[in-house]
């Protein structure tokens, strides 16, 4: 599709304030009004063949790309878990997979950039709109979750490529995956009550908690798992089949 | 170390074991398996049977009346039936590709759709919880670190499944914890200072090793009063064992398996620390001249393995209707977990 050639790398969001969280899961509550400065973000999901120009480049020998925690993981884990899980069989135009927090955290500081902090990742995929997902709470579109997750059978990781999305589940501002695909690593630390008392500008959790937080849901996972504002608590050593991410990007971008 | 001997309490174990037990600083307490040779995998030829032998559709024997059930259960909510908006969460949802059947499922026998046939292998000693984590000990584990409390954001979860914050809901404080993943499960075993079992310390422990190895906890035969079962049909509910949802993790004394586990079949179904392979070349382990010790699954998946059946829907006996496969991620309604930790 000709579209696909006019999807634009990252989508600029400016300066902002919207609304976190939901009133539904106790880990979502309360919902409350956050302020951002501008930033961007990565229109797609990092793709397997990104990715692995990043191993290409020399991510897994150069300890100056990681952050102080990645090195001491990369030192056990000298090539992550190696680029046949990372596709686990599909195309350099899906979303990298079996990527650890660490990982993630090292090619985006590659790019320019961090992972997103919940609060960004938030605004930018849903726009504090308060809907389930960024198009509305519609859950008989084609997204790529598994609306069959407690009847079917899944035989294998099955994404779609990144920049492959119906027109009907793309978030406004042009974010494609946001519901669904891959669960997308964000720089917070989760604790469940983090939104009871997170700053208002910009909050980031840095607190030390043995897990981060991934949003977004996944191609295995029904679709209220993947709500804009579900938050799931991963540690970050452990890779999954289900999980990527984005990078956002100080200012403008890239 | 106090060290107590099973059997010697009010509740006599059908096998007369005598195993070490001890108590736990986080859940309950746990008991002493001895190494030993146990069947993993299916029984070769095994037909995977969906519903237990014997009553034929529609002439289910009846159990007791509700409320004089073991433990003095509390009585369901008089009139309505339980909720089922959620009709396929529990077993019947998760049973791998049952064709076309539909509507009843009683009786129902299929082909084996695991191929991972049985061998037997070699377990090392280990502890193991005798009971499900419960949810006043999860709550705990919840207050402790921030984690993420059971919660599904659909309908149906409302209606008393959800929590609505991190405290456990009075009524099920001591009901096994449910609407909890692999990895939730994994984490709290980590925080207790402990592990998920895997599946065949799982098989040990509940139904005994290869050369004892039993069809049910308790003994050979199905039978009323030993485990909290559903039912085959829609709703998949069943409170003629006097509980229509889950119970108590110790209202099932004469349900307790040769080691004195609580629960090894029905309440809630049990993750292990293993994924669900369809290939022997998926495990690994030590040898012992070619047989395998201490087997564990390799790699990453998505579904893991669950054993045990639950309150929702109703499963013929090891090894077969009580062994299945969940996707790791999917937090059921059905869904709970014990766990496990090291030999000394």
């Amino acid at each position: 599709m000709l579209i696909l050639l006019l999807v634009a790398a990252t989508v600029e969001v400016p300066a902002s304030s919207f609304r976190m969280g939901s009133d539904r899961a106790p880990d979502e509550t309360p919902a409350h009004e956050v302020s951002l400065l501008g930033f961007g973000i990565d229109t797609t999901e990092v793709s397997i063949g990104e990715y692995e120009a990043f191993v290409a480049a020399g991510a897994y020998a150069t300890p100056a790309w990681w952050s102080e925690a990645g090195r001491l993981w990369l030192e056990e884990h000298p090539g992550g878990q190696g680029p046949a899980l990372r596709a686990s069989g599909r195309t350099p135009d899906h979303p990298v997979v079996a990527v650890t927090w660490y990982e993630a955290d090292a090619y985006c500081r590659w790019k320019g950039g961090a992972l997103p902090t919940e609060a960004q990742w938030e605004q930018a995929a849903c726009g504090g709109r308060g809907t389930r997902y960024a198009w509305g709470d519609d859950e008989t579109r084609l997204a790529a979750w598994f609306t069959e997750g407690k009847t079917g059978q899944l035989t294998g990781v099955h994404t779609r490529a990144v920049a492959e999305e119906d027109a009907g589940t793309r978030a406004p501002n042009g974010l494609m995956h946001t519901a669904g695909n891959v669960w997308e690593w964000t720089a917070d630390a989760y604790h469940s009550r983090f939104y009871e008392d997170s700053p208002q500008a910009d909050p980031r959790n840095t607190a030390e908690t043995p897990w981060r937080t991934l949003r977004g849901g996944a191609f295995d996972n029904l679709p209220s798992y993947c709500t804009c504002t579900h938050r799931e608590p991963a540690l970050p050593a452990q890779p999954r089949l289900t999980a990527g991410f984005r990078c956002a990007y100080p200012g403008a971008g890239p | 170390m106090v060290m107590l001997l099973v059997g010697c309490g009010a509740d006599p174990l059908p096998a007369g074991e005598s195993l070490a037990t001890r108590p736990s600083d986080a859940g309950p307490e746990m008991v002493h398996i001895p190494a030993a040779t146990v069947r993993h995998g299916m029984k070769a030829g095994a037909k995977f049977v969906i519903g237990p032998p014997g009553p034929p559709p529609g002439g289910r024997a009846p159990g007791p009346p509700i409320g004089t059930g073991p433990g003095a259960p509390p009585a369901p909510p008089a009139g309505a039936p339980p909720p089922h908006a959620d009709p396929t969460s529990g077993a019947s949802g998760s049973l791998p590709d049952l064709g076309a059947s539909s509507g009843t499922r009683h009786g129902i026998t299929k082909a084996d759709p695991d191929p991972l046939e049985a061998r037997e292998v070699d377990i090392g000693d280990f502890w193991i919880d005798i009971t499900e984590t419960t949810q006043a000990e999860y709550a705990r584990f919840i207050a402790a670190t921030g984690y993420r409390p059971p919660f599904v954001d659909e309908p149906w979860a409302a209606d008393g499944w959800s929590w609505t914050s991190g405290e456990a809901p009075a009524a099920t404080a001591d009901h096994p914890v449910i609407l909890v993943n692999w990895y939730d499960a994994t984490a709290y075993c980590t925080w207790a200072g402990k592990r998920l079992p895997t599946e065949p310390e799982w098989q040990l422990a509940v139904l005994g090793p290869a050369t004892d190895e039993r069809n049910y906890p308790w003994g050979e035969k199905v039978g009323e009063g030993h485990y909290n079962h559903g039912r085959m049909t829609d709703p998949n509910y069943d409170d003629s064992d006097g509980f229509a949802r889950t119970s108590p993790v110790t209202a099932f004394p004469s349900g307790r398996s040769w080691s004195g586990l609580y629960d090894g079949f029905g309440n809630a179904w049990e993750w292990t620390a293993d994924w669900r392979v369809q290939d022997w070349a998926k495990v690994s382990g030590g040898s012992n001249f070619g047989r395998l010790v201490d087997p564990h699954t390799e790699g990453l998946e998505l579904y893991a393995a669950v054993r045990g059946g639950a309150f929702f829907f109703d499963l013929g006996p090891n090894p077969a209707g009580e062994r299945n496969a969940f996707v790791a991620e999917l937090r059921r309604k059905s869904s709970g977990f014990r766990c496990a930790a090291n030999g000394d």
